[in-house]
């Protein structure tokens, strides 16, 4: 920290490293127990861990675990959390089988489901041309009567009634 | 009379004694540990812990019995974090206490118990060190 502050083209390097996203951590040169490790090397690490080479890691966690021989109360916190995150982070073995927000990507995904199916249903609906004459109520009805006149089909019967409303037609219901 | 029952009641006795007995021998070891054995061995071993692994190790399976260790084997653990020079680990062994433990009032008395230890150490939680993040 010290020494960023005291040079302060350091102090650039370290904003333009910040600002790049895929900014790469400029490699570590001050092992030494009592320095602290310099921001942007240990920035946002849990975002950078898994697009690092094997050999920034390996110095990242050897330039820790030298700053770990000193006093833990000087560690800075952002120390504190890269060494944590190296050893117990998500990352490798203990990445998690559901990230963060499946549940919410789950929900979400189902509910778009069902809203885009109603919606296709009801616009099917929209575009149907009406019911043939003969699909009406009244006019089964009809044909019921006149089959009846003319004493059609003794055995089966000659219910010409299709979808009747709910439950058994009052024609059918024998009580 | 008396001496008679005395006497039917120590024969009864000494007829059930051997009974008894045989069928409480078992022939199986009994390494179970009482609270106090449990606390010295594990107080020993943190002891005897040289080197990152072999403290995982012991920190691993001292938290696979169905109990909560006691302060002075987590502050051994501490002590035994620290001359490896692990600091990620000093702070797990709060988090495993956290989980370990059955209410928050149990994991406070613990933090309180040990709250001497971890500020000479200088352990951050894991849950304080991790907060301004979430945010």
């Amino acid at each position: 920290m010290l020494r960023s502050i005291l040079r302060p083209n350091h102090i650039r390097l370290a904003t333009s490293a910040r600002l790049a996203s895929t900014a790469t951590a400029k490699p570590i040169t001050n092992i030494s127990p009592d320095t602290p490790l310099s921001v942007p090397s240990l920035r946002k690490l849990n975002t950078r861990w898994n697009t690092m080479t094997e050999v920034e890691k390996n110095e990242l966690i050897s330039a820790l675990s030298e700053r770990q021989k000193a006093d833990w109360k000087t560690l800075t916190p952002l120390e504190k959390q890269a060494a944590w995150y190296i050893s117990y982070g998500e990352w490798g073995p203990r990445t998690p089988i559901h990230p963060k927000g499946t549940v919410q990507k789950i929900v979400l995904g189902v509910l778009t489901g069902i809203a885009v199916s109603g919606l296709v249903f009801l616009s099917i609906r929209a575009v149907l041309p009406e019911k043939p004459k003969t699909m009406s109520q009244e006019w089964q009805q009809a044909s019921n009567e006149e089959l009846e006149k003319i004493n059609a089909e003794p055995f089966s019967g000659y219910n010409q009634i299709q979808s009747p409303i709910r439950g058994v037609h009052p024609s059918e219901d024998d009580e | 009379m008396l001496s008679r029952l005395a006497r039917a009641q120590a024969i009864k006795t000494s007829l059930r004694a051997p009974i008894y007995r045989s069928s409480a021998i078992r022939f199986y070891s009994d390494d179970s540990l009482s609270y106090d054995e449990f606390t010295s061995k594990y107080e020993k071993e943190f002891d005897g812990a040289y080197d990152t692994y072999e403290v995982q190790r012991i920190l691993n399976n001292v938290f696979s019995y169905d109990l909560v260790p006691a302060p002075t084997v987590i502050e051994r653990a501490l002590l035994a974090a620290r001359r490896v020079n692990d600091y990620a680990t000093a702070s797990r062994v709060f988090e495993a206490l956290k989980h370990k433990v059955d209410s928050e009032a149990q994991y406070k008395a613990y933090l309180d118990e040990l709250k001497e230890t971890r500020e000479e150490l200088g352990v951050t939680l894991q849950e304080d060190l991790f907060k301004e993040e979430e945010k």
